[in-house]
């Protein structure tokens, strides 16, 4: 980083220090994440910045006077436990997956809280995939690997609430090979109608899709040429029956 | 220092063991950062019982998301400690009515304070906290005013602007000069 940064770099330092403090309301927010997703993937100094920022807040912690927590909190906490513990993508689970994603990304996708493909929507889209898997009506559904010679494990989930027409992918995944990009296709009846293309931000995706789930019999993402097909090719990555 | 740098790694283990569910991980990870979490959650909330209500679900969601640290981006330390006033800055903006600012149970400035409920914490997270407060005690008082009223007390940025009466640009200011600051201190006491 520069001894005299630029006034838009200041601009983005004081963004990354009000973000790191949990500093920012609401709207603001939302402005700082689409600063701060359009900037910090160019800029490892910022990243850097950011990390060293939030080590800062941690240790800020430790200013307060610590103080023993009181011995029923302890045996509430243990109880609970006993019912918080699900396996994989149960709701608890995608719950779980959700925010290990968030926290992931946060520290340099700038779309702190909520990492989805589209930088200033991001914190919006993780409330809303996290409140959806959450809804005690929810599905979720595990989308299955197509081929198994990747390099990296897909692990991919959709999730949906019956009657409503949201439709959230979820998860980790490689980048495809090449220029190539994700296209992903919903299929009703052997008819495959392509939702759009994709890449996944350093290993995640998040992504929402203005569909209603139960209107479709399955899902399917391939690898496509970078503009996207008309129709999916044989390099099926993975699908799923809705 | 390596003796901290030995907990960090203490840490790291109880978190992998944590990942695969295990609750003897878990309980030696309440012990060493309950007292802190503790504390930061009263000092935040002013409220022993929202206080309580933090700690529980900090912890209740590193059990049931441990996946969610990332030992590449930092210490668990401060990955925890963040989540945990994450938690109770929302939740006194959340509860911000119910703020008795004359009754707080744990109140601050935390600078230059001896305390002695400090024997409830581990001897190395002491000697950190000891770093952290003389380190604040560094910052210039307009700066330290703007840190610790973001961070302890919840404010957004724009709140703190109103309150002080100050341009918002300023808060923005000094805030990232306090963090810039405390960010040096912090590493060089590190070692």
């Amino acid at each position: 980083m520069s001894q005299e940064p630029s006034a838009d770099h200041q601009a983005i330092e004081e963004a990354l220090a009000g973000y790191a403090l949990h500093a920012l309301d609401e709207v603001e927010a939302v402005r700082i994440e689409a600063l701060l997703g359009a900037h910090l993937p160019e800029c490892a100094s910022c990243r850097e910045l950011l990390d060293r920022f939030q080590a800062v807040t941690g240790d800020l912690a430790l200013a307060a006077s610590p103080s023993r927590p009181p011995r029923l909190l302890g045996v509430r906490l243990r109880r609970d436990l006993r019912n918080h513990r699900a396996p994989i993508w149960t709701r608890a689970a995608a719950v779980a997956v959700v925010v290990a994603m968030v926290a992931g990304l946060g520290t340099w996708t700038a779309h702190l809280s909520h990492r989805v493909n589209e930088a200033e929507q991001r914190q919006v889209r993780t409330t809303e995939v996290l409140a959806t898997v959450s809804h005690a009506q929810s599905h979720v559904v595990t989308l299955s690997a197509e081929r198994t010679a990747q390099a990296v494990p897909v692990s991919l989930a959709a999730a949906y609430i019956p009657g409503r027409p949201r439709l959230y992918l979820f998860g980790s995944m490689p980048n495809p090979s090449g220029d190539r990009v994700y296209q992903v296709w919903l299929v009703k009846g052997g008819q495959f109608a392509s939702v759009g293309t994709f890449l996944p931000e350093r290993g995640v995706v998040l992504i929402r899709i203005e569909v209603d789930a139960r209107r479709y019999d399955g899902l399917l993402i391939t690898e496509e040429p970078a503009r996207g097909s008309t129709s999916p090719s044989d390099r099926h990555v993975v699908r799923a029956s809705l | 220092m390596e003796g901290d740098h030995r907990e960090d790694r203490r840490d790291v283990e109880l978190h992998q063991r944590l990942v695969m569910g295990d609750r003897g991980a878990f309980e030696e990870l309440y012990a060493r950062y309950g007292p802190a979490a503790f504390g930061l959650a009263l000092r935040v909330t002013g409220q022993e019982q929202l206080a309580q209500d933090v700690v529980h679900d900090s912890f209740l969601a590193l059990w049931r998301a441990p996946e969610a640290y990332d030992p590449a981006r930092g210490t668990f330390r401060s990955f925890f400690l963040s989540l945990a006033h994450h938690r109770a800055v929302d939740t006194v903006r959340r509860e911000e009515r119910l703020r008795r600012r004359s009754l707080k149970v744990n109140p601050g400035p935390a600078v230059g304070e001896d305390v002695a409920e400090g024997v409830v914490q581990e001897a190395w997270l002491e000697s950190r906290r000891a770093q952290v407060l003389t380190a604040l005690e560094q910052l210039p008082a307009e700066q330290r005013t703007v840190l610790e009223m973001a961070y302890f007390g919840g404010y957004t940025q724009a709140r703190i602007a109103e309150e002080l009466g100050i341009p918002l640009g300023t808060v923005k200011t000094r805030t990232l000069a306090a963090m810039r600051k405390l960010n040096r201190l912090l590493a060089e006491s590190e070692g």
